[in-house]
């Protein structure tokens, strides 16, 4: 197969980006071959999701302070973790998870996005990797399959096209959704191709679709189902095949307006969707998963006037699988007092959130430390000893 | 060659042609529809008057409800029900609305309409309030407004109870207000539309404004509020931050706060050149590509600068533009653009199947104010399955292809670039319409005829071709539709 002419220009990924910031709409998983038996899923949160309020650090007397309404203890529901932090009640889907020690956050850390507070920039720079608002024009992730060791760039994936930008890019990567079914005859089917034939894009969307929905007849059995569990077990299905990397988000966290109800919501999408992954898999293939679920920034200390939480900047992100050592809490904790926070107003990043998925990638499939802070997050200070593998 | 103006003026600029709809000759005839469009009423909503009254009954109903609710738990299913009731309600408008654009002779300002409400979105997510708002917002804040100053409509949308509502300016409250000091008002300051009014509905992002940008935007709307009996923005002084703010460097409020601290607030950000680029470039890239001609946008910005702002200024250099001309048709139709178009080509409105649905269900006819064959009471079996089909082929398909009518997954709006919409399973959603539109719909149309009818000139030489050998009838319409050029415009 030829090599999609796919014009990524910024404005167009923007686009797309901005428009997943607020609403609970579903997206596609998007998915990609490569060599070797890890398995790795990223899963982009979008709207920016309140970290200090899913892992909340009650150990804190100021976090009471400074969110009268969304603070939660132990003796109020919190699932403790670990005496200081603990998990808000609407994952408690994950407490399983945390048990088993397949589950680790990492708090106070955001991408190297400051002051901006656009979902539009900070989607864009969480998808990218990059360093700042003009950086690259393609995804990480996509970027990461050119420099997996023994992937030919050539027989690694499978198919192209893809409307997430964080496997966007010049590797190919299938894009596909749950309820998606092409169900025409193979004349049909033929016809359809001599139609796009004079259309790149067009063209590739139908090669794709006409081997995905193969796959996906094989999947799907009799309850495809809604929600985000469907597309949980899609991406998941489409590791048990040959594909080891797979993307979806979770929208919806962008709680300006009373946020207690809206973030039940969500954090249940996000419980529900790691624990459809390990169920899917299954024991054998989990144990050698990864799932990272990053955000595009956090959000403001204080609740705002109205119940909810403004754009900030320090966040949380998640690991999950059987391949991590969980069941920690990690990072720095900057503290809450005013001093302490950044611009006095969000939650002070002490690491860069890119880092928690360059470990995962060099774990996963060996990339190179050098090369994840070069091909895969330019500017990235990478050893290869960070504290989350 | 250069395709003719007929055939932009109907794929570029409308929603695509059909056998019987009349050709259009130069921008003119485009232009002059937007005087006579804006004074129409639309279908989904033929008198603004009766839908307020009836949404503000529904209110103070669902509010009775909830109240006795509250008292007596056994009276929660009738709050359940009634919800109900109104969500169905509100689902005969989608249809309307989506109807709107298929039988309209106006299909440049519909379009401007789309482009405006998209710009400016508002979501029927939000909540019931701001969900029966909606459809009022486009009504009241849009529609009138597409063909004017810019200034006009930036201050119809951002001051709209609609828009109010969707980004939680009804509950911002000043922290040193009136209100808050009298221990009256509990909540306090949400920047949430002083951001996007910057941001997505002038300036654009990443041009140069802060975040003390933002927070003192968001001072000044502080006092701007919903008055929820007459459902109509109101100022409320008690709400509002004292003192004086800074907003990229010009000052607003004083002594004395003022609903005209926002208006003029508004008005600097309209007369703003990162607005006027922000904007041109924007309506460039979704009526002619999404990376237009630098001179276009160019040209537009001159014209609005000379202009002040006069939007059918920009827009007449937008249809004449002789690099606009010559560009060709490489935008990909977004799924509320493809079903419109896809109905026209059919001729879904003038056909007398759909004229027969309203008769059965005794709704008035097209036209009227009671489309209710979307939702109607089914009476047969055969009747049951016809009407699922044709609910698959407008709101439901729109939803499953990802562009929900009137509610867009973001303050930013739907996506618009080519890649955004051309996938696998956005493809596979689309064949299948074609097939099912096809079925109901084509009729005993001769395949290569139907090219020349609703692609002519832009058709290329392959879609003719395949479509030519096509095993049967029915598949070679469907091939036309499913065609590239179809779904591109």
């Amino acid at each position: 197969m030829n090599a999609i002419p796919f014009s990524l220009t910024r404005r167009g990924l923007l686009a797309g980006a901005c428009c997943a910031a607020a609403s609970p709409l579903l997206t596609k998983v998007t998915f990609a071959a490569a060599p070797g038996d890890n398995r790795f899923i990223a899963i982009v949160l979008r709207g920016a999701m309140d970290g200090l309020d899913l892992v909340q650090p009650y150990g804190d007397p100021l976090l009471k302070t400074l969110r009268p309404d969304l603070a939660l203890s132990p003796d109020a529901g919190l699932i403790d973790l670990d005496g200081f932090f603990g998990l808000n009640p609407a994952a408690a889907g994950l407490a399983d998870l945390w048990k088993a020690k397949e589950l680790s956050f990492v708090h106070a850390v955001s991408t190297p996005y400051r002051d901006g507070r656009s979902h539009f920039d900070g989607q864009d720079i969480l998808e990218t990797g990059s360093e700042g608002v003009n950086g690259e024009r393609t995804g990480w992730l996509n970027r990461t399959l050119s420099v997996i060791p023994g992937s030919g760039k050539a027989n690694a994936i499978d198919v192209a096209a893809s409307s997430e930008l964080i496997l966007s890019g010049a590797n190919r990567a299938a894009n596909w959704s749950s309820d998606a079914d092409l169900s025409l005859n193979d004349d049909q089917i033929q016809f359809l191709k001599r139609l796009y034939r004079s259309d790149p894009a067009f063209s590739a969307a139908i090669e794709e679709a006409t081997s995905a929905d193969k796959y996906s007849d094989l999947l799907r059995g009799p309850d495809k189902g809604k929600g985000v569990a469907a597309t949980a077990r899609l991406a998941a299905g489409f590791l048990l095949k040959e594909f080891r990397i797979a993307s979806f988000s979770i929208n919806g966290w962008d709680t300006h307006f009373s946020q207690k109800a809206q973030f039940q919501k969500v954090a249940g999408d996000l419980a529900d969707a790691i624990t459809t992954i390990k169920a899917t898999l299954g024991p054998q293939v989990w144990s050698k998963t990864v799932v990272v679920a990053m955000t595009e920034f956090g959000r403001t200390a204080r609740q705002n006037g109205t119940g909810g939480t403004d754009h900030g900047t320090g966040g949380v992100a998640v690991m999950a699988g059987g391949a991590i050592p969980g069941g920690r809490v990690i990072g720095k904790w900057p503290g809450l007092d005013d001093a302490s926070l950044f611009e006095q107003r969000d939650l002070m990043p002490t690491a860069d959130v890119r880092e928690v998925a360059a470990a995962a990638l060099y774990s996963q499939f060996g990339v190179s430390a050098s090369a994840l802070g070069r091909d895969v997050f330019p500017g990235l200070q990478f050893s290869g000893s960070a504290p989350y593998i | 060659m250069p395709l003719e103006f007929s055939t932009i003026a109907s794929m570029r600029f409308g929603f695509g042609r059909s056998a019987t709809t009349p050709v259009t000759a130069n921008a003119d005839q485009l232009m002059a529809e937007l005087q006579t469009a804006a004074g129409e009423p639309p279908l989904f909503m033929p008198s603004i008057e009766a839908y307020r009254s009836q949404a503000l009954d529904a209110a103070a109903e669902m509010a009775d409800l909830q109240r006795a609710a509250k008292d007596d738990p056994t009276q929660r299913a009738a709050v359940r029900d009634y919800r109900r009731t109104l969500v169905r309600a509100g689902r005969k408008t989608l249809s309307q609305r989506l109807l709107q654009p298929v039988v309209s002779p106006n299909a440049f300002y519909e379009r401007l309409v789309a482009f405006w409400f998209d710009h400016f979105s508002v979501s029927t997510a939000k909540n019931l309030m701001t969900a029966a708002m909606v459809p009022l917002f486009e009504a009241e804040a849009i529609r009138p407004n597409v063909a004017g100053d810019f200034v006009t409509l930036l201050t119809a949308a951002v001051t709209h109870p609609a828009m109010l509502f969707y980004l939680d300016q009804a509950t911002s409250v000043g922290p040193d207000s009136l209100a808050v000091a009298d221990g009256k008002g509990k909540r306090g300051i949400n920047e949430n539309l002083g951001r996007e009014m910057i941001e997505l509905h002038t300036l654009g992002a990443h041009s140069g404004y802060t975040q003390t940008d933002v927070r003192q935007a968001a001072m000044v709307l502080t006092g701007l509020t919903v008055d929820r009996k007459a459902m109509e923005a109101v100022y409320r002084p008690r709400l509002a931050q004292p003192g004086d703010f800074t907003v990229l460097d010009r000052d607003y409020g004083g002594k004395k706060r003022q609903m005209a601290d926002t208006t003029n607030l508004l008005a600097d950000l309209a007369a703003d050149p990162r607005t006027r680029h922000h904007i041109c470039l924007k309506l460039a890239s979704h009526f002619v590509a999404d990376d237009p001609p630098q001179s276009l946008v160019g040209d537009m910005e001159a014209a609005w600068e000379k202009s002040d702002g006069d939007l059918s200024e920009v827009y007449k250099v937008l249809l004449t533009h002789p690099d606009q001309l010559k560009a060709p048709l490489t935008k990909a139709k977004r799924p509320f653009e493809f079903v419109v178009s896809g109905l026209r080509a059919l001729d879904v409105a003038a056909s007398p199947l759909m004229a027969g649905m309203t008769d059965e269900d005794g709704a008035e006819a097209m036209g009227g104010n009671d489309m209710s064959m979307m939702a109607p009471q089914p009476t047969g079996k055969d009747d049951v399955k016809r009407r699922r089909r044709l609910r698959n082929l407008t709101v439901a398909a729109i939803n499953r292809m990802g562009q929900p009518i009137w509610n867009p997954s973001s303050p930013a709006g739907f996506g618009d670039r080519a890649e955004e919409w051309i996938n696998a399973s956005q493809l596979t959603e689309r064949i299948a319409w074609c097939r099912n539109a096809v079925q109901l719909f084509g009729g005993d149309r001769d395949p290569r005829a139907f090219v020349d009818a609703v692609l002519a000139d832009a058709a290329g030489d392959n879609t003719r071709k395949v479509v030519s050998q096509a095993p049967s009838r029915p598949y070679g319409l469907t091939l036309v539709l499913a065609s590239p050029e179809f779904n591109r415009r």
